[in-house]
C-alpha cells in the first residue's frame, strides 16, 4: 500500500513540474481557464437567466468549476495510458497509478482556481460558509475517486478502439447541457426534472451541492454509491478480461 | 532459475472485435448477422515456446521485425500472460526497452534520473536511491547539462543518461530489449566496459539487438525466433547464422 500511495505522489509531483514547465506562465494558463469561463457564465447567466441573487455564484462555482475538472480529466486521460506506454513498459507503472495521478493533478488545479473564485465571492458579499468549503474539499475527493474510474475505463477503450476521445468529447458536451452546473433543476419543466436525474453526473455535481440541500442527502448519497459500485465493477472486470490484449497494443 | 513450457501467447478476436469504431459500426450495419455469429480470428503472438535460462547465462534473443521479441521478453517480466503453457521464474526480471523515450522532457537529467530510479528499485532506501543517482550522473558525464531539462539534449545524450540508468545496478535477470546506442564512439566505449561488468556481475542477461557485434561480444547462447516459433536455441554463432539465413543471408 505504502508503495502505491509513493508512486501516486512520485507521479503527482512529476505531473506538476512538467506541467508547470510546458509554458512561461503555465500555472496561470491552467488556472486561467475556469476562471475566465467562471466569470463569463456568471455574468450571461445572471442576464439570462434573471438569477441575480447572492446565492447563485455559490451555486455556479460548486457546478461549473466540478464540471470542468470532470471532463477535462476525462478528456485529458483518453491517451493517457498510449501516451505513457514506456512508463507502463519500462517502470512497471499500474494504468491506475497514472490516472489517478492526473485525477489529482487537475483537481489541485480546480482547487486553485476555485478558491481565487471563492475569495472574489467573499469579497463581493462578505460571508463566510464553512460549510460550503467543506462540502466543497469532501465533494472533490470523492469525484477524485469517480473521474479515475471513467478516465480508467475511457483510457483502456482507448487503447483498443481509437476513436473514444471523440466520442467522449461528443458526450461531455451533450451532457454539459444535461447536468444542472449553470441552471437550476427547479427552473426545468417537471418532467424533464425527472429526465435529469437519469444522467450520473448530475448526482455527481450534487454532492458539491450538498451545502444547500441537505433534503435529499440519503436519495445522493445512494446515487452516488450506486454509481462508484458500477464502475468499480466494470473497471476491474474489464481490466482483467482485456490486460492481454491492452498490453499488447501499447 | 526461469522456464518456460509450451508457451502460447495467442489473441482470439471476434469478428465485431475491430480496432476503430468505425469498422465496428460499418460491419455492424452492413453484416449484421455476420457480426454476430461469424468466428473472429485467431492470432499467435509465440507458439509453442519452450525454453531455460539458467543463473550466469547470457543470452541474445534474434529474429526479424515481428518475430515475437519482444512479447517475449515481455512474457518473461510478466508484462504479458500467457494463453496456455507453463512458466516458472525465480529471478527478478527487471526489462528495459527504449528508455529514452520515455524520459519526462520537460524535467533536467538528474530529475529523471532519480525519479526513474525511484521507479525501477523501489525496494531500496532513499540513501541508497541517491548514491545509485550520483553514480549514474558521474557515469553519464553529462556534468551541467544534466540540470538542463531533456528538450535541450541530443539523441546521444538521452542515450548516455538511459544508459546509465541501467548500468547503474546490477540486476538479477537483466533483459535489455532494443537499446540502441546513440552515444559517441568514446562513450561506448565507456559502456562497453560497464556493460562487461553489469553481465558478468547480474545473475543473467537477455539482450535483444539487431547488432551482430554487440551479440556475439556478450553473449554465449543465442535463440531465433520466427513467426513467434523459437527456430534455433544453442551457440550463439550458430544462432547468428541461422538468423542470417532467415533473413535470405542480408544481415
Amino acid at each position: 500500500m505504502t508503495r502505491h500511495l509513493t508512486d501516486i505522489i512520485s507521479l503527482l509531483e512529476i505531473n506538476l513540474k512538467v506541467r508547470y514547465r510546458q509554458t512561461f506562465i503555465g500555472f496561470l494558463w491552467v488556472v486561467l481557464n475556469p476562471i475566465v469561463l467562471f466569470f463569463v457564465q456568471l455574468a450571461l447567466f445572471s442576464i439570462i437567466l434573471n438569477r441575480p441573487s447572492e446565492a447563485y455564484p455559490l451555486y455556479l462555482l460548486s457546478g461549473l468549476l466540478p464540471w470542468f475538472y470532470i471532463s477535462q480529466t476525462a478528456e485529458m486521460g483518453c491517451n493517457y495510458i498510449s501516451t505513457n506506454a514506456g512508463l507502463i513498459k519500462n517502470l512497471k507503472i499500474h494504468p491506475i497509478k497514472l490516472i489517478i495521478s492526473l485525477s489529482i493533478e487537475n483537481f489541485i488545479n480546480m482547487l486553485s482556481a476555485s478558491l481565487i473564485i471563492f475569495f472574489f465571492i467573499l469579497y463581493k458579499s462578505k460571508h463566510i460558509d464553512n460549510l460550503f468549503v467543506l462540502n466543497f474539499l469532501s465533494a472533490g475527493v470523492y469525484s477524485i475517486l469517480l473521474i479515475s474510474l471513467i478516465t480508467f475505463i475511457s483510457s483502456l477503450l482507448n487503447v483498443l478502439y481509437k476513436d473514444i476521445k471523440y466520442i467522449l468529447h461528443f458526450i461531455f458536451t451533450l451532457l454539459y447541457f444535461s447536468t444542472p452546473t449553470f441552471f437550476y433543476t427547479s427552473s426545468l419543466p417537471a418532467d424533464l426534472q425527472y429526465l435529469i436525474k437519469f444522467n450520473p453526473f448530475y448526482w455527481i455535481i450534487a454532492t458539491y451541492r450538498l451545502y444547500t440541500d441537505t433534503e435529499n442527502i440519503d436519495e445522493i448519497i445512494l446515487f452516488n454509491v450506486l454509481i462508484i459500485f458500477i464502475l468499480t465493477l466494470v473497471a476491474v472486470m474489464f481490466w482483467k478480461k482485456n490486460k492481454n490484449r491492452i498490453y499488447l497494443k501499447i | 532459475m526461469l522456464a518456460l513450457k509450451n508457451i502460447n501467447l495467442i489473441r482470439t478476436s471476434a469478428y465485431y472485435r475491430t480496432d476503430t469504431l468505425k469498422s465496428l459500426v460499418l460491419n455492424s450495419f452492413v453484416s449484421p448477422l455476420k457480426s454476430l455469429i461469424e468466428k473472429g480470428s485467431t492470432e499467435y503472438f509465440l507458439k509453442d515456446v519452450t525454453l531455460e535460462v539458467k543463473p550466469g547465462e547470457r543470452i541474445a534473443i534474434l529474429g526479424p521485425n515481428g518475430s515475437g521479441k519482444s512479447t517475449l521478453c515481455r512474457l518473461i517480466a510478466s508484462q504479458l500472460f500467457a494463453s496456455s503453457g507453463q512458466m516458472i521464474n525465480s529471478f527478478d526480471v527487471k526489462l528495459f526497452n527504449q528508455l529514452e523515450h520515455s524520459f519526462y522532457k520537460e524535467l533536467s537529467g538528474r530529475e529523471n534520473l532519480k525519479y526513474f530510479l525511484q521507479f525501477i528499485y523501489p525496494e531500496l532506501t532513499k540513501t541508497q536511491h541517491e548514491g545509485l543517482v550520483a553514480f549514474a550522473a558521474d557515469f553519464s558525464g553529462l556534468q551541467i547539462a544534466l540540470d538542463k531539462q531533456l528538450v535541450t539534449y541530443s539523441s546521444g545524450m538521452l542515450s548516455r543518461l538511459a544508459l546509465s540508468l541501467i548500468l547503474a545496478k546490477k540486476h538479477d535477470l537483466l533483459i535489455l530489449d532494443e537499446i540502441h546506442s546513440h552515444a559517441d564512439l568514446e562513450f561506448r566505449k565507456k559502456i562497453s566496459t560497464r556493460l562487461k561488468d553489469i553481465i558478468n556481475t547480474s545473475n543473467a542477461v537477455i539482450i535483444v539487438s539487431h547488432f551482430i557485434d554487440e551479440i556475439t561480444d556478450s553473449c554465449e547462447r543465442g535463440i531465433v525466433l520466427d513467426k513467434g516459433k523459437v527456430i534455433f536455441d544453442g551457440n550463439i554463432q550458430k544462432a547468428v547464422a541461422a538468423y542470417r539465413l532467415l533473413n535470405g543471408g542480408s544481415k
